[in-house]
């Protein structure tokens, strides 16, 4: 209790250490955290998988699959199909796979869907989703299961899914007349791939309704026509309340089952396969259930078909530590690098949103464009009948769920196949570069006050010489009163014995002081301006945050280019805007100079928000939260008030943190990051096409994360520019601004 | 002109806030709007009202009666003017907070100028003087306009924001001395809500401060006023209920039995799903008497002198520990503390009570999130975040209490704490 009650809070022993030790402790957070994510791929530091759910009982059952047959005569008449009717067109053969489904005698159905491309004049996409529905014999459709597979059209540049489709029906034959299924299966397949997928479980899930406003609230008491008070009257054509209307129009479903429980989203382009890769990142790097994860893994050893997961391969189990140890390393880079910008890298990833758990099911063969694994011409190919046998191994383990995953880790990183690090092992890492923020904030908040002390200290010296009592007693600040305490303090410590006071003989002097005292403290703190300042900042970002479709706008209109390169433009030209002005934005607000206890102050509330941002960001998406952490600690340690008095030294050193700030802005870190990765891709050409190659890669960049969140509800590029973009505004304030240092 | 231009961007802040498509979004969160004010059993009680259907009968509608045709005649004649209506309360909530303050501080110098004789010599120079304590009335003003809690609550259409006007109007007219209109809004206020009723204690006692004369006699009119307004309220409710009282048990009984579970930012929902059904009744007594008396008798006998020390604490102290919160409440009860300005000196959690808002304010919606539309997290996570919330509450309260005491003993005592020539330290024990 005696740090919470003591007053000398200025003295206390472990403010007087926090101090001094703060900067190297601050480094110390920052480097055990990147220790402890690289001690993480170590065997010692993960655990093995395990079932959690019981229910599951995976692989309990014979497998009785005999599609093999079919399957192949499936996948022959459909690439024939393909091939005489659909060569060139991106149209998803609609009558030959209701024929197909109808003859299986499931409920087939198609669902239509637009998508008014929100970034363009009006470009207005269509497309159609083919399902079927079979009913389970014993239950009364109230859960459901999954199997869905993307339509690419022959000349896509992917990779075809043709053998999953087939795959797909002749499961489906296989499975329509047994009697164990508790659940419906739905035999989804979809179109653009996941524009339709997102379609479909909108559709599904009955969210086609704009959202409520204030009005469509009361109901029946309200009337139309009486709209009494709306802004929309005053200024016609402004859109005040950044009403974004659907762009995806789901259109509705004529045949629903249950509650889905699980998908499996299958992506093979031929039976030859050589590997199945798992893949299992989603929308806005949320996963699916662990204990689904392993399901999939483990029924693939059983079947005999060969596994991997990023840079981990089943068929390749190594001895050497180290080795494994730089493996697992880079499957977790791998994942990592993939939940990042919250793109689900399957059609899996949407269904997560809606808490379905779901995974991707991806054959390669060993000329995949994603790269040879080693030893993998020694791998046997896989065929109809293992991966059939899988399939039908795994929705019927899926089939046994008593209620929806809930146990196992929803949380986790996975180093290998069979290894994965929980949110407990992973979080520390997280939480160290937040301390470190943390820690710089107290450090600084105990030097104000510090500051305030030693302050006193300097005036306490000059009144030794007139014997005068200080007399500040009302100048009413948090700080005055503090100084007044502390004044009072040092006074007694000082002199406790000594002086008996002498009153009254200095009036003047007294009152001159006290005078000039309450000048400055009025200057020296001005709630409303920081706050008013950290509001317009916020408020910039959220207006950058509704700005594409503007960008687009202006774009088509007056300098008819394409939509990206005039949102990237656009970005590009509000960054340097920005950069520009900004540093200005705290001196208009505001009648004196910024004193340096403001600017601490701002200093000390953008590093909570900054720690905040990262954990909260954390929560959601580990990977993203980690990178930004490790991107902007660097940065918000480094950061710190300039003061006038400084010498050349130190006007370089604040240079340098300028320079090191203009780095850490968001749009510039994307365009590097691009340049970068092309050169890794590309070595061998010159600076300018790199630099060309890069612009275009950050543009797409932007284009996508705009467009996703848009259309998918991915809030990468919302959540940089509300809130991130506003932090570095703020840094690159308290960078440009020299204040006078504390006397 | 300051003035004018904080109210009018509030204002405008508010009502474009509730034009926007986020409203529905905020109108529905759980930390603002809880199963007692939340904007959509508000309607949904109307409408029933309108129908003919008692609304007491289900379980959707805990408003009093009296708010109930108050809502149904605006909803019948004027809809469109309700944002607008909602943003003008809270302003003069705010306005009210504001003149309540600066009558606050006139009775808090009077107390000093009493008090005098007690102070030391050389601690007469922390004696508050007048323009630095009016300057505080001002925060107060900015605190409740741009605190984003109460921000919010106005946002959410919840009818905690006119409770909150009840309570503003009820200090208010204390502070100046009108007892029967403080007695009439803080029985409107308890008959929303029934946990205000603790403040007629500090406002008895500010009431006997400001008319001078006998102080038992004060006490004793303030309390028959408060009953008697109070109890003419109830009568009001079941004339407008066709003289049934059956709306007690939807009402005062749904606070204080807490049969809605739906998750809020107070404690009680994750003990009572946690609980075995027949020690219900032994923890809801334990629980309410928490919220309701434990605190008020020994906070009243140490801090008899100092009434308006006893209306914060105790406002804050019934947020956290009502069955249904809300972070209105919260924000209700931020506004006061500019009063303490000068005891932030003496308080030594400022940072971490900080930091605990900041973080736990982020923390709660994105584990809601998790838990309830991914799927992936669970209760747990979100009431260890409430949990903290709370946590930092109380560290708030029991900061500024210490530091009140502390001050006074310094004001008493001096500056030199030395026992036996040694500095010495206060510690709480």
């Amino acid at each position: 209790m005696g740090l919470l009650s003591d007053p000398e809070y200025g003295s206390v022993k472990w403010v007087k250490v926090l101090r001094r030790v703060h900067r190297p402790l601050c480094f110390l957070c920052y480097v055990a955290s990147l220790v402890w994510f690289v001690m993480l791929g170590n065997r010692e530091f993960n655990n093995e998988t395990y079932f959690s759910e019981n229910a599951l009982l995976p692989g309990l059952v014979t497998n009785e699959f005999n599609g093999e047959y079919a399957a192949k005569q499936y996948y022959n008449e459909f690439l024939q199909e393909l091939k005489d009717k659909y060569e060139d067109t991106d149209e998803i053969p609609v009558p030959w796979l209701v024929g197909k489904m109808s003859q299986l005698h499931l409920e087939v159905y198609t669902h239509n869907f637009t998508l008014d491309y929100p970034l363009g004049e009006g470009q207005v996409y269509k497309g159609t989703n083919v399902y079927g529905i079979l009913r389970a014999a014993r239950t009364s459709s109230l859960e459901a299961l999954v199997v869905t597979a993307p339509y690419r059209p022959l000349f896509s540049h992917q990779k075809g899914t043709t053998a999953g489709i087939a795959l797909m029906l002749a499961f489906a034959q296989f499975a329509k007349p047994q009697k164990y299924w508790a659940k419906d299966i739905i035999f989804l397949i979809t179109e653009h791939e996941q524009l339709g997928m997102q379609a479909w479980l909108e559709a599904y899930h009955g969210l086609h309704s704009d959202t409520e406003t204030f009005q469509t609230s009361l109901g029946s008491f309200w009337k139309p026509g009486t709209s009494g008070l709306n802004f929309e009257k005053f200024i016609p054509g402004f859109d005040f309340g950044a009403t974004h209307k659907k762009c995806l129009n789901p259109g509705t479903l004529k045949g629903r089952s249950g509650s889905i429980q699980a998908a499996i989203n299958l992506e093979l382009h031929t039976p030859q396969i050589k590997y199945i890769e798992v893949k299992v990142e989603g929308l806005n790097g949320q996963l699916p259930n662990l204990d689904l994860v392993n399901l999939v893994h483990k029924l693939c050893v059983k079947s005999g078909i060969h596994h991997s997961y990023k840079n981990s391969y089943s068929w390749i189990r190594t001895r050497d530590k180290m080795e494994e140890w730089t493996n697992n390393l880079w499957t977790m880079l791998g994942m990592v690098s993939t939940q990042l910008d919250g793109v689900p890298n399957g059609n899996h990833g949407l269904f997560h949103r809606f808490g379905i758990e779901a995974v991707t099911l991806e054959g390669r063969d060993a000329s995949d464009p994603a790269g040879a694994p080693p030893k993998v011409n020694a791998l046997n190919t896989a065929n109809f009948y293992r991966l059939g046998a899988a399939l039908e191994s795994i929705l019927r383990s899926l089939n046994n769920l008593l209620e929806r995953f809930h146990q196992s880790y929803f949380f986790y990183l996975l180093a290998a196949t069979n290894r994965f690090i929980s949110i407990g092992q992973y979080m520390p890492s997280l939480c160290l570069l937040c301390v470190a923020m943390l820690l710089r904030a107290l450090s600084l908040w105990v030097s104000i006050q510090q500051d305030v002390w030693e302050e006193d200290k300097q005036t306490d010296k000059q009144d030794k010489k007139t014997k005068e009592k200080p007399s500040d007693s009302d100048t009413g600040d948090d700080e005055t009163k503090q100084l007044v305490d502390r004044k009072k303090k040092v006074t007694k410590d000082k002199h406790s014995d000594s002086e008996s006071e002498l009153p009254g003989d200095v009036k003047p002097k007294e009152v001159v002081k006290e005078v000039k005292r309450k000048k400055k403290e009025e200057a020296n703190f001005s709630v409303v301006s920081i706050g008013a300042n950290y509001l317009l900042v916020h408020l910039i970002g959220y207006a950058v945050m509704n700005s594409p479709i503007l960008f687009t706008y202006i774009g088509a209109k007056y300098f008819s280019q394409p939509s990206e390169v005039s949102v990237y433009f656009g970005l590009v030209a509000v960054s340097i805007l920005l950069i520009l002005i900004t540093p200005y934005l705290p001196r208009i607000l505001r009648k004196g100079p910024i004193t340096y206890e403001e600017m601490c102050l701002v200093n000390i509330l953008l590093l909570i928000e900054m720690a905040t941002l990262c954990l909260t960001v954390g929560m959601h998406n580990f990977p993203l939260g980690l990178a930004i952490a490790v991107l902007y600690t660097p940065v918000a340690l480094v950061v710190e008030v300039v003061t006038k008095q400084g010498g050349r030294k130190s006007s370089i050193l604040v240079a340098l943190k300028c320079l090191l700030c203009l780095t850490a802005q968001p749009m510039f870190t994307l365009t590097f990051a691009m340049v970068l990765y092309s050169r890794v891709l590309f070595p061998e050409e010159g600076l300018m096409a790199m630099m060309g190659r890069g612009r275009d890669a950050a543009m797409q960049a932007t284009m996508f994360s705009v467009a996703d969140s848009l259309i998918y509800g991915n809030w990468l590029f919302n959540m940089t520019t509300s809130v991130l973009l506003p932090a570095w505004i703020i840094f690159w304030q308290i960078l440009c601004n020299k204040v006078d240092a504390m006397a | 002109m300051g003035a004018i231009i904080k109210y009018l961007v509030a204002g405008i802040l508010r009502y474009w806030l509730i034009h926007t498509d986020y409203w529905q979004i905020l109108a529905n969160r759980v930390e603002i709007a809880t199963p007692l004010n939340s904007w959509k059993r508000l309607i949904e009680g109307v409408y029933l009202y309108d129908q003919d259907i008692n609304p007491y009968e289900g379980d959707s509608f805990h408003e009093s009666p009296i708010i109930l045709i108050i809502f149904h005649f605006l909803f019948k004649r004027a809809p469109y003017i309700l944002p607008l209506l909602f943003t003008a309360i809270d302003l003069l909530t705010a306005s009210l907070l504001h003149k309540a303050s600066k009558a606050f501080v006139r009775i808090f110098l009077n107390c000093q100028q009493k008090n005098q004789s007690d102070v030391a010599d050389e601690s007469k120079d922390m004696l508050l003087s007048r323009e630095q304590l009016m300057e505080t009335s001002e925060y107060v003003l900015s605190v409740y306009l741009f605190n984003p809690y109460s921000i919010l609550n106005c946002v959410g259409m919840t009818t905690t924001v006119v409770q909150n006007a009840l309570l503003a109007a009820a200090l208010c007219s204390a502070a100046n001395g009108f007892g029967i209109v403080a007695c009439a809004c803080l029985a409107f206020a308890t008959h929303q809500a029934l946990y205000p009723v603790l403040q007629i204690v500090p406002i008895a006692m500010i009431l006997a401060e400001v008319n001078k004369g006998c102080d038992k006699c004060s006490y004793i009119r303030t309390l028959l006023a408060f009953v008697v307004s109070w109890g003419f309220l109830i009568y009001i409710s079941a004339y407008i209920m066709d003289g049934s009282y059956n709306y007690v048990y939807n009402t005062y009984g749904f606070i204080l039995t807490i049969p809605d579970l739906k998750p809020n930012v107070g404690l009680f929902w994750y003990f009572f799903t946690e609980m075995f059904e027949h020690f219900r009744l032994l923890f809801i007594c334990a629980f309410q008497i928490n919220a309701l008396a434990l605190y008020i008798v020994p906070l009243t006998l140490r801090f008899k002198k100092e009434p308006l020390l006893l209306i914060t604490v105790l406002l804050a102290l019934s947020t956290v520990f009502r069955s249904y919160p809300c972070i209105g409440d919260v924000g209700f009860y931020m506004a006061f503390i500019p009063l303490w300005r000068h005891l932030f000196s003496f308080m030594q959690q400022k940072f971490i009570v900080a930091c605990a808002f900041i973080i736990t304010s982020a923390l709660g919606p994105t584990v809601w999130h998790l838990w309830i539309y991914s799927g992936s997290a669970n209760a747990n996570f979100f009431f260890g975040v409430t949990l903290s919330f709370a946590t930092a509450q109380i560290f708030l309260i029991t900061d500024l209490l210490f530091a009140y005491i502390k001050r006074e003993f310094t004001l008493r005592n001096g500056f030199s704490r030395m026992v036996d020539g040694k500095p010495a330290k206060l510690v709480l024990r």
